[in-house]
């Protein structure tokens, strides 16, 4: 039985794969140019899904990434695109139950492979020291909704009219807890402990705050 | 041309794409400057970032080359074949005027001027609609009587012009910079004329010449008669309003009057409807009709355009492919008649809004209790109040409110930053600032403890009147942001209000307060911020629910936080009540914010308890979201800037410590199911319990129709708010009372959330669902 399988983008080969399933689901028009700026620069970031009994064949799903520094405060990483073919989008749970992996590919719910997609860049951003995550959908795309807030994201703010077509934007962030080994480090730091001690109505804080709601896109 | 590249120009030319335009083949001079370049590379220019890559074009590319024409069904080129000249039915001009005033309201919604306005296709060939450039093919014997051209070199040209006028106007409120372009509105003119230099006035006499020809003539039925008179008299109405100054409220408010009678007159005379589409034929340019082929004139109710008729040609979707535009096209559906009248029912009050706002709040008085206030109830009301048919109002009525608040000079248009910081205490504890100010002044012995305000220095009271001059102009301009960008504004302004409140302890704590009573106004000075602070954050918290910006497990410390800020707000009120006179207006409005946040306090209470089982437990991930969603209160500016501590700060580890309490005696009393069984073995009240403290207090306020003292025409609003919640007590009225109740309640099956059909913050309650074995 075929099961998932991913790997990173690997070159330009793949872009007319990955630039067909994109144009196909999302309703903002991309050029080219679009795909290369995050494919050239963050390949390492965007990962394809194979059926396993079709390794070399099209891929069924993509995900294109990018991670940067965001406002001198953050490492952020950004999902720009996220795409699974249509004919392996299945809502709920497949045929042959809650753990589909290894059943016929056909059955795997969209989620699944669109999850397995979304952890392997997370964790190539975790990777390159991500301290979070964020991308933009619109209000009603409960399906991506669903799919990132069962990984842990959050829906940080609402963008009015973010989109062409005017609909509204959710941005999503998923604040990426610091390692075990950053917490030994930061416990040590004397600054932080000061704070610990005098500041007993400021909980600690984790992502340094920035005034970012003027900023369109984190794009 | 590059060495060894020749290009066969003759044979070039006939496969080119744009034959006929004299394009030249460059497909060697691209091979010449690339022929450096490996395989699969690519170069980044500086700078270059994803902005740059978005903007580039793919000629050829149907969402973003607005240069293409699409052959499709063989609809293409429909401009191609709209002819000016041609005579119109009056219905015919009564359904261009009536689609043209649909699109300027899409243009009122958000969208770009060249997907909506101009679209009709008259705007861009208003020349040829002059009189005196208007031609006359036929001879006056062969012209349709029932065609008369006075109907569009008269009547259709001055609506066009006005409504260029219109939208213009309209324009120049925008622009002002409260409204966020882009995002409320577009601003992109595509370089077409509003008429920019054209004044207002000069259109208006044209439509009256128009109005005057329709009444007049012997042309037209009265049926068409009425039926353009009617949209000619709400084209003047509206030009008239949007050319009338908010600070002259009286005049815009009797102008929306007029504009909702002449409403009216249209929403009887609907226009005819479009043709039913049958197959896709090319449409002919049909000329002048000969005289035994005349449609015989019909009303225009009930009745169809004809499928040949010449005005279904007269808008172009595709319109921005002809005009300089950035971006992409985008087919906005013309709204239908009955929509086009809603959104324009909806423009006209909040414009009647914005006028009554700018006239000073309560009837007969300008500068009254409450005359402040109205302006926050007002935008707060009109957000918690679920509307159908509005979701928010239009940018150019919040933008009239943001200016007619405040322009840069006067607020109000008459009153001054010192009137504001006056009124804003005045309001908010009962006495003015002056006199506040020199009762500081007197008593004033400096803070022995403070590094800067010891004996000698003065209080620093002109830096708070400097904060405040500073805050409370952005603070009510913000109040007409969209409401997601409101709340984000909010956010970020509670810093600058904790430092006011910073600024009142200092000063309190440097005051000799020996002779004063404990309910003095003056012991409870730090708590005039804190009210407002604290207003604030609750908004913050639970405007984040209508946003829809909660997942499930965030639900629960939602509704603890409101719990703790509630109450802080209310032990500031309980202060500050003591101090006020008796009878006061000031009392009243805080005898009304004590129950109304009770009623808050008791619901979130309630379903704080209820939506526990929402909580995974899982304070790995739970930890780093909620520094995210609260980040606005862990901003080092609060330790930089300021001595006091924050009050009512979002604690985590507090709120683990409630749900920890509340589980352990529910897992601990399990098998206690009576009625009896007291709430304190809960630690908190039972969640139907609350509701039940809710929904009487509540109940107080509806049958006594108290709602505050600074409502002024939005206090209704407030009562029907209060009622709202009311209905929220009703549905939730079967929320446990027992501990078992508590530890079987599913809030996943049985809460629902319904922001845009229920209520903005909380669930209602559904049956249970039957469990099967």
């Amino acid at each position: 039985m075929a099961s998932i399988l991913y790997r990173q983008y690997v070159g330009e080969s793949d872009l007319p794969y990955i630039m067909r399933l994109v144009q196909s689901e999302l309703s903002e028009p991309y050029v080219i140019y679009t795909f290369r700026y995050f494919l050239h620069q963050w390949p390492h970031l965007s990962f394809l899904a194979y059926p396993s009994d079709s390794p070399t064949g099209e891929p069924v799903g993509v995900v294109v990434c990018k991670q940067s520094m965001h406002n001198e405060l953050a490492n952020r990483g950004y999902i720009a695109m996220l795409s699974v073919d249509k004919k392996f989008r299945k809502r709920g749970i497949g045929r042959y139950g809650i753990n589909t992996f290894g059943a016929d590919l056909f059955y795997l719910p969209f989620s699944i492979i669109a999850t397995g997609l979304v952890r392997n860049s997370i964790e190539a951003m975790k990777q390159d020291g991500v301290d979070e995550v964020v991308l933009e959908t619109e209000y009603d795309n409960f399906a991506a909704l669903s799919l990132y807030e069962s990984l842990g994201f959050i829906r940080e703010k609402r963008l009015y009219r973010f989109y062409l077509n005017g609909k509204d934007a959710f941005r999503l962030v998923l604040a990426i807890p610091p390692s075990d080994d950053e917490d030994n480090t930061q416990s040590a730091s004397p600054n932080r402990s000061n704070q610990i001690r005098h500041l007993s109505n400021r909980a600690i804080c984790v992502s340094p705050y920035s005034d970012d709601e003027d900023e369109e896109s984190s794009r | 041309m590059a060495d060894g590249v020749t290009v066969d120009f003759g044979q070039a030319q006939a496969e080119l794409p744009g034959q006929g335009f004299n394009f030249q083949d460059v497909t060697g001079l691209f091979k010449q400057a690339s022929k450096d370049l490996e395989p699969n590379s690519f170069i980044f220019m500086d700078d270059f970032g994803f902005q740059e890559a978005m903007s580039a074009l793919e000629i050829g590319e149907p969402r973003l080359d607005t240069g293409l024409i699409l052959q499709t069904n063989g609809q293409d080129h429909p401009n191609e074949k709209f002819d000016p000249h041609a005579p119109l039915l009056p219905e015919e001009v009564c359904w261009i005027l009536d689609r043209a005033l649909g699109f300027e309201m899409e243009f009122h919604a958000g969208n770009f001027l060249a997907h909506t306005v101009y679209t009709l296709i008259y705007i861009h060939r208003l020349r040829d609609i002059e009189p005196d450039v208007f031609v006359d093919t036929l001879s006056s014997e062969q012209q349709d009587p029932l065609r008369p051209t006075s109907l569009v070199t008269l009547v259709l040209r001055v609506s066009v012009q006005a409504l260029l006028k219109s939208v213009d106007l309209v324009w120049r409120e925008l622009a002002k910079g409260g409204m966020y372009d882009a995002e409320d509105w577009q601003s992109d003119k595509s370089e077409v004329s509003l008429l920019e230099g054209v004044p207002a006035a000069f259109i208006i006499k044209g439509l009256e010449s128009a109005i005057a020809w329709v009444a007049d003539t012997h042309q037209l039925s009265d049926d068409a008669k009425s039926s353009l008179l009617a949209r000619l008299l709400l084209r003047q109405s509206l030009l008239q309003i949007f050319n009338t100054d908010i600070t002259r409220p009286e005049e815009t408010l009797k102008l929306i009057s007029q504009a909702r009678t002449h409403l009216g007159y249209l929403k009887a005379r609907p226009p005819p409807l479009e043709p039913i589409p049958t197959t896709p034929a090319s449409i002919p340019n049909l000329g002048v009709p000969k005289s035994n082929s005349i449609i015989p004139s019909t009303s225009v109710s009930n009745t169809y355009l004809s499928s040949t008729t010449p005005a279904l040609l007269s808008f172009d979707p595709h319109v921005g492919r002809t005009l300089q535009m950035s971006s992409p096209i985008r087919v906005v559906p013309a709204p239908s008649f009955e929509q086009t009248c809603t959104m324009v029912e909806n423009l006209l009050e909040g414009l009647e809004e914005a006028a009554v706002l700018a006239r000073g709040g309560k009837e007969g008085e300008n500068d009254g209790f409450g005359a402040l206030g109205v302006w926050q109830a007002m935008s707060d009301v009109g957000l918690w109040l679920i509307n159908k048919d509005r979701t928010t109002r239009v940018p150019y009525a919040r933008s009239l409110c943001q200016t007619s608040f405040y322009d840069g000079f006067k607020i109000m248009s008459r009153f001054s930053i010192p009137w504001l910081i006056n009124q804003f205490f005045y309001e908010t504890c009962g006495v003015e600032w002056d006199e506040i100010r020199s009762v500081i002044l007197e008593r004033w012995r400096g803070d022995q403890d403070h590094p800067l305000l010891n004996e000698g220095s003065p209080p620093p009271v002109l830096q708070l009147e400097r904060l405040l001059s500073k805050n409370l102009t952005a603070h009510f301009r913000a109040l007409f942001h969209n409401p997601p960008r409101r709340r984000r504004y909010f956010m970020k302004s509670l810093v600058e209000w904790h430092f006011f409140y910073d600024i009142l302890t200092e000063i309190r704590d440097g005051l000799d307060l020996d002779d004063i009573h404990p309910s003095h106004l003056l012991q409870h000075l730090p708590s005039i911020a804190l009210v407002w602070r604290l207003s604030i954050v609750r908004e913050v918290v639970l405007s984040a629910f209508q946003l829809e910006l909660y997942t499930d497990e965030e639900k629960p410390f939602a509704y603890w936080y409101a719990t703790q800020v509630i109450e802080e707000h209310l032990r500031c009120l309980d202060g500050l009540v003591q101090g006020a006179e008796d009878g006061s207006e000031i009392q009243s409005e805080m005898q009304f914010q004590i129950k109304f946040m009770s009623i808050l306090q008791a619901l979130c209470t309630a379903l704080f308890v209820s939506t526990l089982p929402l909580l995974s437990f899982n304070w790995d991930q739970i930890r780093p979201n909620f520094f995210r969603r609260y980040k606005w209160a862990f901003r080092t500016a609060y330790d930089d800037n300021s001595q006091a501590p924050v009050v009512a700060q979002p604690e985590l580890w507090r709120f683990i410590k409630a749900c920890g309490e509340i589980l352990r005696k529910v897992e601990a009393n399990t098998d206690e199911d009576s009625s009896d069984a007291s709430s304190m073995s809960l630690g908190v009240s039972f969640p139907g319990d609350c509701v039940e403290l809710a929904r009487t207090i509540a109940q107080e306020l509806v049958d006594s129709e108290d709602c505050g003292s600074i409502g002024g025409a939005w206090a209704k609003d407030r009562l029907l708010f209060v009622k709202n919640l009311l209905a929220v007590c009703e549905t939730l009225h079967d929320l446990p009372t027992t501990i078992s109740g508590v530890d079987t309640f599913d809030p996943r099956m049985q809460l629902q959330w319904d922001v845009s059909g229920f209520h903005p913050w909380f669930p209602k309650l559904l049956p249970p669902v039957e469990q099967t074995s």
